[in-house]
């Protein structure tokens, strides 16, 4: 078998994995920029705003396992996003949760 | 099913999707697939895909991989989105102070928070919706999620725009 036919990616001039990975690490960046907006409330929530600082920080961290495993499955030529795409919806759902109590508990 | 099975030609024309790779007579013009193609697209998904891959995506061959990463590239410029206007209920929240009373304060933070998590919920669904047409060869399905942002961000526009005019010198 020829390296041509072991690789669905060759021969992609699009540079798709490249620009999806680089997705994945804008979308940690937006992660860490609103999680750091979250120290702006310090003063007014005090210890409270450890929660969704917190939270952002492991949303972060998740965000950077799941496209490192998203990465080697495109390396490897199979696979699907399913488990990486919930995941990081359920992330960013409960750092806006976090966001919500606190802004309703100053109400 | 491995990805090889639609995956990049030579020249880096993306392969017909689904059903017309498998009959090399058709270019197009007979969109009705064969029995034989429509069993095929109907089978279950085979291969190193998890249980809870193939409980989410459904039934039907793997897609071009490039059509994935497109998917998987819109849904993240969605959540960026949906992490924007988290941010932007924050900010508002943190640093408008009493620039805007404290009501319209609280009810915007509060409204563009809840707004950027049905987004990004919003956007798993659809990622899901999409890669499930992608696999069935159908027709991808429109797209409410740009409509419900449009509304959400020029409802909170003006709301804002209203409550500085509207704030207590």
């Amino acid at each position: 078998m020829s390296r041509a036919a072991a690789s669905p990616w060759d021969g992609d001039s699009g540079l798709a994995r490249e620009r999806s990975d680089l997705s994945w690490g804008r979308t940690m960046l937006a992660v860490l920029t609103v999680t750091g907006l979250f120290l702006r409330w310090i003063p007014a929530h005090g210890l409270a705003t450890v929660v969704p600082m917190g939270l952002g920080v492991v949303a972060a961290f998740g965000l950077q396992v799941l496209r490192r495993r998203r990465r080697l499955e495109v390396l490897d030529g199979h696979g699907s996003a399913a488990e990486e795409v919930l995941g990081l919806a359920a992330l960013v759902c409960l750092v806006g949760l976090a966001a919500l109590i606190l802004i309703a508990l100053g109400i | 099913m491995s990805r090889g099975a639609g995956g990049i030609s030579d020249g880096g024309q993306a392969p017909a999707q689904g059903a017309h790779e498998a009959d090399p007579k058709d270019h197009g013009t007979n969109p009705a697939p064969s029995p034989a193609t429509l069993a095929a697209l109907t089978a279950e998904p085979v291969g190193r895909l998890g249980r809870m891959e193939r409980r989410i995506l459904g039934p039907g061959r793997e897609p071009d991989p490039r059509y994935s990463l497109a998917n998987e590239r819109t849904f993240l410029a969605y959540i960026r989105t949906a992490l924007t206007l988290l941010g932007g209920g924050v900010a508002v929240e943190a640093f408008a102070g009493d620039a805007i009373a404290l009501v319209a304060r609280r009810a915007l933070a509060l409204g563009l928070v809840c707004l950027g998590m049905a987004i990004s919920a919003a956007a798993a669904y659809r990622w899901v919706t999409l890669e499930r047409s992608m696999r069935l060869g159908r027709p991808l399905p429109l797209n409410p999620i740009g409509f419900v942002l449009a509304i959400g961000v020029t409802l909170a526009a003006i709301a804002l725009a209203v409550s500085i005019v509207l704030a207590p010198s």
